[in-house]
């Protein structure tokens, strides 16, 4: 029995060991091929330009296997022939659905469809490098794949690098110019309504919990940069990892906001919450609700990461000032 | 009847029913081989894994389907035999690896992973498992250790109490940490949870295999050890078998062989408390002949609990973990109400 | 002599008990996310004043919100003691038997299909969850052979947690309402309101009066079945009615508060501990320090990391694990 044990464990404790040095190895080999993959790009843009970019015709067959990429490309005017769909809305974000009509739902993005995929014999694939840059050899399978990073920089970083492999990166610079303009004008608009100095912050409300919306994206950037917004005191306080801060409905009046805006998270309960809030006191007697300064956003819009997205948020804050 | 003819009909019993349920297994992989996105005639897997499919069709069979079947089958056996080992050794026809807290454990372990680890270097294919084991493995050694008496060893009616007492602080903490997620990543993380069958690559099936291979021959091995066990310490130890120790073992078995299948699987529940019961009712209890029925119960459950989830709730795939706790708990809770009459 | 003793020694409890409660209330009161100096505090509790910004945080978030975790703690306690006499089981605990999880599957549920649903309803669907996880648990038990001990009641409700959360994770799935109803399990009393309160206090109130009443023969239940029947209590009668009793406490908390476990647990066994087996006395006290329980968890989940919240039911549950374990350690008797 003892014997048995023993032998047992030793090779239970191997298997597992080589289960780990194989991680490792993986690991390693997987670092250093995007290293050498990075110095040869670098070394080609030095050198021989970018004939070595994966560049393809924009009416290729694609398969977006990330929503962000999707809407990104629909900025281009490029419709993929099938796309992963939004985690929580288990469809097409809705602000962009009625654009992609007819087009194949791969799944979500943590747990893509590869039968899908397959199916559709896509042409060309792009993929999130955070969510599915592991699994890129999967993918390279059934059609070339590009991975792009869709963590660092902005969005119209994002936006230039899908721009380059379908060659409109003109496009996306228009898209870009034109998007600037529009939100200083709606800038404009609303310091036109709110004041010069008016202060605002962004809270959102979710089943079981009032979040105030920091610096950080989705929301710190369109409203704190692109127009130009001051923020409330105390929403520069929110740490600059996080994305937004839960809380106490106590400490609202602290933040002293002259304009507050508000998303209100999909679902009856949420809404329900955002009702029974409207009705306590505390928030009646806000210096912005008082002066009829609060305004609920189309939340898909605004939360959507992406350019389509903050162009559609433009139109949704223009619309919510033009009376 | 005397006792040779008595134990004859007992093997012919737990013969018959393991053909049966051979059959039935097979009926069900060959269903679930032909379920999928992708319409393939019955023919076509058939001749695909012949050898003679096409490029696409190669594919689908070889790189999607066949690894996630062979998953839910090294699972589902390992959940079947785990379960009657757990009930075996603690004398307790409701002990389950869920309800002793590995799910539970696993979750956190996944939950950690999502939310601190989730940048770190390696493929996630095999960190999610390597940290959801962990997470199964501390957990029960946590509940042993609370569970363990100087004088007695592990006590079987504690082992239980105390792992019910430590899941449910587990998942209090599980259920802190997925609010705080966002939106995607709490989708994946709730059907992991859910069981969703979450392994679906042959690193998987890799992983998953020498647990299965290894452990499940021996605790076979060994199964008069743990038709001791059914008669009381007492009188187990009368007839010279050493209690506490071999307790500790097959515990330790039992917990290795559940948290290699939940970390491929998901938190799937039942199956361990379900599979040995019926086996029982259909083998007898006997582990010589009850044990691998256990197995291949867990084995058509889980297969046809995945198939089920996938091919009728389209768009929306029901994780396999549900459908097991809705057709298995209800079920099982009648096998109850039966026993007593 | 002795009798005396006793009898001061409960008066003495009580009287601390009380005591203890009203600290804790006004500590809980007095600070939270906003810094209020305790002056304001309580003019906005007696004197209040509706045009002050700094007296509706109190009036309207602060001081309701600690009553609803008085109360929602007082019938999560009564309701453990109760199912712990009337079953003759320290395990007993709507937590872990699963009597909350089955009115928070329920209140989850309605909440996805019949939106705008009023809270009185709500309320009503909460007992009727809370009534069909202990009607399961029950028939499970008396479909046992040799009745209910103390492991298979604890894994009977376990077994019926566990299908009940995987159900509800089942149809958030496919009906895609997501993480609504992990916030739902979690539990909270952030958004008590007075309007639930006006609902909550009676129902609590009344049906722990009516616990009280029934204390004797709880007691007698409580010390052996065959001495209360000699005793002239009507076993079966006293049992569905203290269940009744439990599953509506247990119901109305859950409604406005989700699935807050182990108060029920650890309260009637602390209480035991002080004053001994007559449930007369148990029940109101174990009312108390529930109350006092759940008001500090609250307290707690908010003070942590200010103005930052946790989940009430983590705070609860790191008091309940480590005394269910010790609990689980002693149970010696049936091991």
């Amino acid at each position: 029995m003892k014997k048995w044990m023993i032998a047992l464990m030793t090779i239970m404790i191997i298997s597992v060991l080589s289960a780990c040095g194989q991680v490792a190895n993986t690991s390693k080999t997987g670092a250093s091929n995007t290293g050498a993959s990075n110095t040869s790009n670098t070394g080609k843009e030095s050198g021989d330009g970018k004939s070595d970019l994966l560049v393809h015709s924009p009416d290729a067959k694609i398969a977006s296997m990330s929503i962000h990429i999707t809407n990104n490309l629909l900025a281009l005017g490029i419709t993929p022939v099938g796309s992963v769909i939004g985690g929580d809305v288990k469809d097409f974000l809705p602000h962009v659905a009625d654009r992609l009509n007819g087009v194949a739902k791969l799944g979500v993005v943590a747990d893509p469809d590869m039968e899908a995929v397959l199916g559709l014999k896509p042409d060309i694939i792009y993929i999130d490098d955070v969510y599915s840059g592991n699994d890129k050899s999967k993918f390279e399978k059934i059609a070339p794949t590009i991975s792009i990073d869709m963590d660092s920089g902005t969005w119209r970083d994002h936006l230039k690098r899908i721009a380059e492999h379908v060659g409109r990166e003109q496009q996306a610079d228009q898209f870009i110019e034109h998007y600037e303009e529009k939100a200083a004008q709606v800038s404009k608009l609303i310091h036109n309504e709110l004041g010069q100095d008016a202060k605002v912050m962004a809270i959102r409300m979710t089943a079981k919990e009032l979040r105030v919306m920091g610096t950080r994206r989705p929301l710190g950037p369109i409203m704190f940069e692109d127009l130009k917004l001051n923020m409330a005191d105390g929403v520069e306080k929110i740490a600059a990892d996080q994305p937004y801060e839960v809380i106490s409905k106590e400490v609202l009046p602290d933040y002293n906001a002259d304009a507050i805006f508000v998303i209100i998270s999909k679902g009856n309960e949420a809404k329900r919450n955002f009702d029974e809030m409207e009705k306590n006191p505390v928030w009646q007697n806000l210096k912005a609700v008082k002066n009829k300064h609060v305004y609920v956003l189309d939340g898909q819009k605004w939360l959507d990461y992406s350019s389509i997205g903050h162009d559609m948020a433009l139109d949704d804050a223009e619309k919510l000032f033009t009376k | 009847m005397n006792i040779e003819q008595l134990s004859r009909s007992r093997v012919r019993r737990a013969l018959i029913a393991s053909a049966a349920l051979l059959v039935i297994a097979i009926a069900v992989i060959a269903i679930s081989l032909n379920t999928g996105s992708l319409r393939l005639t019955p023919l076509a897997v058939l001749r695909t894994l012949l050898g003679g499919g096409s490029s696409d069709e190669n594919l689908v069979m070889f790189e999607y389907r066949l690894p996630r079947i062979i998953v839910t089958m090294l699972a589902g056996i390992g959940l079947g035999i785990s379960g009657a080992i757990l009930q075996g050794v603690s004398r307790n026809a409701l002990a389950d690896p869920g309800i002793l807290g590995i799910n539970a454990g696993a979750a956190l372990g996944l939950m950690l992973f999502v939310s601190f680890f989730r940048s770190m270097e390696g493929p996630a294919a095999l960190l999610i498992p390597l940290f959801t084991f962990m997470g199964g493995a501390v957990t029960a050694v946590i509940i042993f250790l609370f569970a363990y008496d100087r004088h007695r060893g592990i006590i079987p009616a504690r082992l239980i109490l105390v792992g019910i007492a430590v899941a449910a602080g587990i998942s209090s903490l599980t259920l802190l940490l997925s609010l705080r997620l966002d939106p995607n990543i709490y989708a994946f993380a709730a059907r992991w949870l859910a069981g969703s069958v979450w392994g679906r690559e042959w690193e998987h099936v890799w992983a998953l295999l020498p647990w299965i291979v290894l452990l499940v021959p021996f605790v076979y091995s060994r199964s008069r050890t743990l038709d001791l066990f059914a008669m009381g310490d007492d009188a187990a130890a009368s007839v010279g078998s050493p209690v506490s120790r071999d307790r500790i073992i097959f515990l330790s078995i039992a917990v290795a062989i559940s948290c290699a299948s939940v970390a491929m699987v998901g938190g799937i529940g039942f199956i361990g408390l379900a599979a040995p019961h019926i086996a029982r009712r259909l083998a007898g209890p006997q582990h010589r002949f009850f044990l691998p029925v256990a197995g291949m119960v867990g084995l058509v459950i889980l297969v046809l609990a995945d198939t089920i989830g996938r091919s009728v709730f389209q768009p929306n795939a029901i994780p396999a973990g549900v459908v097991v706790a809705a057709i298995g708990g209800p079920y099982f809770l009648y096998l109850l109400f039966k026993t007593k009459t | 002599m002795m009798k005396r003793n006793r009898a001061f020694a409960v008066c003495l409890w009580f009287i601390a008990a009380i005591a203890a409660l009203l600290a804790t209330i006004f500590l809980a009161t007095s600070y939270g996310a906003k810094e209020l100096t305790l002056e304001t505090v309580w003019e906005a509790v007696f004197r209040y004043d509706a045009a002050l910004s700094s007296h509706q945080i109190v009036h309207d978030l602060r001081f309701p919100r600690v009553l609803g975790a008085a109360f929602t703690g007082m019938a999560f306690a009564v309701a453990g003691a109760i199912m712990q006499g009337v079953t003759r089981n320290p395990m007993a605990d709507t937590g872990i038997l699963g009597v909350n999880a089955g009115s928070a599957f329920v209140v989850a549920l309605s909440f996805a299909f019949l939106p705008g649903i009023s809270y009185s309803s709500l309320m009503v669907m909460s007992f009727i969850g809370a009534a069909l996880a202990t009607l399961f648990i029950v028939m499970l038990g008396s479909a046992t052979p040799g009745g209910l001990t103390s492991l298979k009641l604890t894994v009977a409700g376990a077994i019926v947690a566990a299908i009940l959360h995987s159900m509800s994770t089942g149809v958030a799935i496919y009906f895609e309402l997501s993480q609504d109803l992990a916030f739902w399990y979690a539990g909270g009393v952030s958004g008590v309101t007075w309007e639930h309160l006006r609902m909550l206090v009676p129902v609590i109130l009344i049906t722990i009066a009516w616990s009280v009443t029934m204390g004797r023969s709880i007691t007698f239940l409580s010390l052996g079945e065959e001495s209360a029947v000699n005793l002239g209590v009507k076993t079966r009668r006293i049992r569905l009615l203290g269940m009744t009793a439990a599953v509506i406490l247990s119901g109305a908390s859950v409604s406005v508060a989700g699935a807050i476990g182990f108060v029920g647990l650890v309260v009637p066994h602390i209480v035991r501990r002080l004053i001994g087996v007559d449930y007369r006395l148990i029940t109101p006290l174990s009312a108390i320090f529930g109350a006092i329980l759940l008001v500090w968890a609250d307290f707690a989940s908010r003070m942590v990391n200010p103005p930052r919240e946790f989940a009430i039911g983590a705070m609860v549950a790191m008091v309940g694990v480590p005394f269910f374990l010790y609990l689980a350690r002693k149970e010696r008797r049936e091991l």
